[in-house]
């Protein structure tokens, strides 16, 4: 058995060892790798706040009053009020239908 | 406009007011509280209803309240009207063809099974008996009454005009019974769509009814309807014969100054057709109306053109 693990034990070392320096090798060759930033591109630049779009101007935050006594408003609040109110709509009229008993 | 919807009576109640919020939302929870506990009173389909206690009592004195009071003699009144057209006392005959549950109870599950084994002993309604300083009704052995459609259209009627006190103008939509109090603002009548009375129509509506303040009523035999024993039958039964009505129109819609006449002489000329309408119309008084027959065609009286856009 001691000759075949000494055979073994020399296999892996020699193995490994060419593993090693092909992999050196390859990555010598290999292309850098690219900046983050073109060429035309430097951090001044990116950083001058000329170059950014401008944020655009949100909505003031509706009051809660207000969302409660707009109809149209699609906002799911907590359980609405029964009663229906078009006050504001003066000309809504209920749809009444003949149906029939 | 304010408008609220809820569900009683078996059918969707539409209130609608104009007036300030508050105002009108405190009529719109009373008259809802009204039109409940009228439910309560008026129905057949409790045995502890005051119109179930009052079908026990047959063969003797039964203490109404001024309400049950109010609406059996109405009916007394719109029963001689229409020459016996209209008969509350066809509820054996009801039961028999099988509304002997609640609608919404017979579209779930059916009408009741039942073998009949004799035709419906038949009643005259005038031979009740009112006993109007006591507030007493006596119905005669045997008799059992529905009020159905009649209470209904009272009830819409009285909860419109509880409604009023709290609004500028007003309406109650019972299913179908309207009454009108006031007009819209800026309106000259209220708009009500005259819809096709058959099942499979396309929903639209065949005209638009510019109702003036009063009530518009429409009685049809196309929405109660159910099989009993592979039979179609509906829910209108015709007096003369103890069976739901063979009709030639599919519904009746009148304008009149009260729901419960808009919704009797609906009833009356649905059932007596084309052959009663002269007789039937003569006795009514002021009233107008609008048939639709099984083509979709519009009959009515002579100054209904006046009130409706085709």
């Amino acid at each position: 058995m001691k000759p075949l693990k000494l055979a073994l034990r020399i296999w892996i070392t020699i193995t490994s060892l060419l593993s090693f320096l092909v992999g050196w090798a390859l990555l010598s060759h290999a292309p850098k790798p690219a900046s983050i930033f073109s060429s035309q591109t430097n951090l001044s630049s990116v950083s001058s706040p000329a170059a950014v779009d401008p944020l655009p101007t949100l909505a003031p935050i509706p009051s809660l009053d207000s969302i409660l006594t707009n109809p149209n408003t699609t906002v799911n609040l907590q359980p609405l009020p029964s009663f229906t109110n078009n006050a504001s709509n003066n000309n809504f009229l209920p749809s009444f239908r003949t149906r029939g008993s | 406009m304010h408008s609220y919807e809820f569900r009683a009576m078996n059918t969707g109640i539409l209130l609608a007011g104009e007036g300030p919020q508050e105002a009108v939302e405190t009529g719109f929870s009373l008259a809802q509280k009204f039109i409940e506990d009228s439910e309560k009173r008026f129905t057949r389909f409790s045995s502890q209803s005051e119109l179930s206690q009052l079908n026990r009592s047959a063969g003797g004195w039964f203490e109404a309240s001024k309400e049950m009071f109010a609406v059996v003699s109405l009916a007394l009144q719109l029963y001689s009207q229409t020459a016996g057209l209209f008969d509350p006392s066809i509820l054996e005959a009801l039961e028999q063809a099988g509304y002997d549950r609640t609608m919404d109870e017979i579209r779930l599950y059916g009408p009741t099974q039942v073998t009949v084994l004799a035709r419906p002993k038949l009643h005259h309604f005038n031979e009740i008996r009112l006993d109007e300083p006591g507030c007493r009704i006596a119905l005669p052995a045997e008799m059992r009454i529905d009020l159905g459609g009649i209470a209904k259209s009272w009830i819409a009627e009285q909860a419109a005009l509880l409604l009023s006190n709290w609004t500028e103008a007003c309406a109650v939509d019972a299913g179908g019974d309207m009454f009108f109090i006031g007009l819209p603002p800026g309106e000259k009548a209220w708009k009500v769509t005259l819809e096709d009375p058959l099942p499979l129509g396309e929903g639209g509506g065949l005209a638009v009814i510019k109702a003036p303040a009063g009530a518009v009523a429409t009685s049809t035999v196309t929405r109660r309807r159910w099989k009993q024993a592979n039979k179609e039958q509906h829910h209108l039964i015709d007096p003369r014969t103890q069976q739901p009505a063979e009709t030639e129109w599919l519904s009746v819609t009148v304008l009149a100054s009260h729901a419960a006449q808009a919704e009797v002489f609906a009833k009356s000329l649905l059932i007596g057709g084309p052959q009663e309408v002269e007789r039937i119309t003569g006795r009514a008084g002021d009233i107008e109306f609008i048939a639709v027959d099984y083509q979709k065609k519009l009959w009515g009286s002579q100054h209904i053109l006046e009130k409706i856009d085709v």
